[in-house]
């Protein structure tokens, strides 16, 4: 029998002398014990569970405050306080998302004492959120008791739940959840400010105009190839340096021909193994919520329910809400962020003024000190 | 009216306490609120639990099943099985690949190793569910009982072969390096080496064999050197200027290391080890992911020592030679004494040897570069001439 053989034959009877027996704690034997004994901790989890979720749901104020498109379940003694802050929250979300925000009567909201807290500012601690399945607190928060400190907590809830509410398509588009606070002219312009710095080809050619471009950027149309199609070279190298942790273990020789070689080939085909969703957008997410903003503003009435109950492309809904084809939009949009009086959104006219009354006061104070004369 | 050192004080009171009172005292400050973040229930950690003993006791009925057909195949001291269910082209591209690393590694001969890479798409396993991630590929090698004279397993596991509804880096990650490097890894180095002494193994164990994910040990690595990129990955996140960059993803003990600190570098490869309710499984199953696209979304860590971390080992190998490395490997003495008899230097001094080779030295201190001293000198040069040409039109003739 030949060495090669006899190494064979050796090899073969080792392995199988250790599949004939188990080996501590890798044996299928012990784990399949293992498994049966964890089956039935966490079947007797899930009635636990059951039985506490019925406790909770038990547990629950029974106050009810209806105020507007706003449902509180809350305690006795907080009975005014969740009126008065739900009279400050209704209107302002009804300002915000017209229509759409009578989806919060579907998110009961929850105002009760927290136990076991110690007082703030003269105030008992109070615990809100929304009431979600089986009696949990969802997105559960501590504040003091007045309708001011409830009143910011409440509208971050309405909208969470509100984009929430939106289907899957435009919050992947959109990134970002809605917000309550009424756009204006300076909140529009800082749209400007985002897209200019955004770092992709793509938006700065939108910036100078070109509304192709805009309609790519913003994700409108269909781009096969985005680091190619969005991105120059530079920033596309960018994106391989910037991701160096993840490719240079997955293959370090392709890394540094690429890197330090500078081989394009080898470039191009590391910028592939980059997976969709960890290529960066080619604008930012406030660049997007801007243009959502934008239509919704001059999409008026039931401009939120028209963008969430429209069917078809991202493009066809946001035309939708601001009731115009969706070049108009874009370039409507984009006419008015990068024509906007609001040149600067870093520095506004009371800045300015402010600064150079300061200048020239200290410059006068300046002129009458003794040490100049 | 004068104004004199104290008019002076005064009116800059005045106009602080103005601008305090106009600009920040009408603004009240928001509201402090305390977000409470959800705890794992009962059922959820239960739940947890028995899917990970579910897949444990798939991957072992897997693992019996391959050694079984290995068996049968008597193929040698490597036996590498390629599922049918991946097709001719990649089974065929995944043999070459393995094959060409272990030949690279001078064919060891040590112990029997076999090899696998199956598809195993079950959801439940006796009845209870385990979850499987779709689109990763997860490798666990079941090391050799030293105790017995055994085989090394190891096993490529993944839900589904590349198809159209598959992420289009879904195959090349099957076939990457680092997904290569880390099916054949450890069991090339115990074919290589033989069983690890028991100090060595342990702390190779407690560290999931993290240090010896590279088996590349005929090539230097390339260096990893730190650099600046001014370029951010998401044009949301404009104000994070964290750029790739070895001191980014290095952590404190490791930074310390560089900087060369004296044994901050054997404490950072040798951290403490901590006790674990899963060390019996983790002592004998090494488990990673091989490459995969989750990692690019994922938040980024600091690794101990550096990104180059799973080179540490591999270095080792390539810098003190097999000779010495094999002694340093099999030695029965903590690691840093079998370091120091195998190498004739200490741990501490050979890891920041290292360190420094793979992203050059850190400097140390507060410093000026030569450029910022010459604008600072100009800077000051301008000041003292602007001085005196003030100074001048000043003076009374």
């Amino acid at each position: 029998m030949s060495k090669a053989n006899v190494r064979r034959v050796l090899a073969a009877c080792a392995i199988a002398s250790i599949a004939s027996r188990s080996v501590r704690a890798q044996s299928t034997t012990e784990y399949a014990k293992r498994l049966d004994s964890l089956t039935a901790t966490w079947r007797a989890a899930v009635i636990a569970e059951t039985r506490a979720d019925s406790e909770r749901v038990n547990g629950l104020p029974v106050d009810t405050v209806r105020v507007g498109n706003l449902v509180v379940l809350s305690d006795t003694e907080y009975v005014e306080l969740a009126k008065n802050t739900a009279a400050l929250v209704s209107p302002a979300l009804d300002r915000a998302f017209g229509s759409w925000a009578s989806r919060m009567r579907t998110h009961v909201l929850l105002l009760r004492r927290r136990s076991g807290a110690s007082m703030a500012e003269g105030h008992p601690p109070v615990e809100s959120g929304v009431v979600g399945p089986g009696g949990r607190v969802l997105l559960s928060s501590t504040s003091i008791a007045t309708a001011d400190a409830l009143k910011s907590m409440w509208l971050r809830i309405a909208e969470e739940f509100l984009s929430g509410d939106l289907d899957p398509e435009i919050r992947n588009w959109l990134m970002v959840t809605l917000t309550s606070e009424p756009a204006t002219a300076r909140t529009l312009a800082q749209g400007r400010v985002d897209l200019v710095l955004a770092r992709s080809r793509a938006a700065h050619s939108c910036a100078l105009g070109d509304h192709e471009a805009c309609m790519q950027a913003l994700g409108l149309v269909r781009v096969d190839d985005v680091p190619f199609a969005l991105f120059d070279e530079t920033q596309r190298r960018g994106m391989i340096e910037w991701n160096a942790f993840v490719l240079q273990r997955r293959d370090p020789a392709a890394y540094t021909r690429c890197v330090q070689g500078g081989n394009q080939a080898t470039c191009d085909s590391l910028i592939r193994s980059i997976p969709a969703n960890a290529v960066p957008q080619a604008v930012p997410a406030a660049v997007r919520q801007n243009l959502i903003r934008y239509a919704l503003l001059v999409g008026g009435d039931g401009a939120l329910d028209r963008l969430a109950n429209t069917k078809g492309p991202i493009a066809d809904r946001i035309a939708a809400a601001a009731r115009m084809p969706i070049d108009s939009v874009v370039s409507r949009w984009h006419s008015n962020i990068m024509s906007s009086q609001n040149s600067s959104t870093a520095i506004d006219a009371t800045t300015a003024l402010s600064s150079l009354f300061w200048a020239c006061l200290c410059g006068a104070l300046a002129l009458r000190s003794s040490r100049w004369r | 009216m004068a104004l004199t050192p104290s008019r002076w004080i005064l009116a800059t009171a005045v106009a602080c306490a103005a601008v305090w009172f106009f600009l920040f005292r009408s603004e009240r400050p928001p509201a402090k609120t305390l977000v409470v973040p959800p705890t794992p229930s009962r059922v959820t950690v239960a739940a947890n639990a028995m899917s990970l003993a579910a897949d444990r006791l798939r991957l072992l009925r897997i693992r019996d099943s391959v050694m079984h057909e290995a068996a049968t195949q008597h193929a040698g001291s490597l036996s590498v099985l390629i599922s049918p269910s991946y097709g001719d082209a990649l089974a065929r591209q995944i043999d070459t690949l393995v094959r060409r690393r272990w030949a690279e590694a001078g064919a060891p001969t040590g112990i029997p190793v076999v090899i696998a890479a199956v598809v195993d798409s079950s959801t439940i396993v006796d009845g209870a569910p385990r979850r499987r991630p779709s689109w990763t590929p997860s490798i666990s090698a079941f090391l050799p009982d030293t105790s017995r004279s055994a085989a090394c397993v190891s096993i490529l596991r993944v839900a589904s072969i590349p198809n159209a509804t598959s992420p289009r880096t879904f195959r090349r990650n099957l076939i990457a390096p680092q997904t290569i490097g880390g099916l054949v890894g450890p069991c090339l180095y115990y074919a290589a080496f033989g069983s690890p002494g028991p100090q060595v193994a342990h702390w190779l164990g407690d560290g999931n064999w993290r240090a010896a994910q590279v088996t590349d040990w005929h090539t230097a690595p390339p260096p990893a050197a730190p650099r600046f990129i001014p370029y951010t990955p998401s044009v949301n996140d404009r104000g994070s200027s964290a750029a790739y960059d070895a001191r980014v993803g290095t952590s404190t003990a490791g930074l310390a290391c560089l900087a060369g600190e004296q044994m901050r570098c054997a404490q950072a490869v040798l951290p403490p080890s901590r006790p674990n309710t899963d060390s019996v499984w983790r002592q004998r199953v090494v488990s990673t992911t091989g490459a995969n696209d989750a990692v690019f979304t994922l938040p980024r860590g600091r690794n101990i020592i550096g990104p180059a971390d799973g080179w540490l080992l591999s270095e080792m190998v390539r810098t003190l030679g097999k000779e010495r490395f094999t002694a340093f490997w099999r030695s029965s003495e903590p690691v840093p004494d079998a370091f120091r008899a195998a190498s004739n230097q200490s741990l501490d001094s050979w890891v920041h040897a290292w360190a420094v080779r793979m992203y050059g030295p850190l400097p140390i201190g507060p410093g000026l570069g030569g450029l910022d001293v010459l604008y600072g000198m100009l800077l000051l040069l301008g000041g003292i001439g602007v001085a005196l040409a003030v100074a001048r039109a000043r003076r009374v003739s």
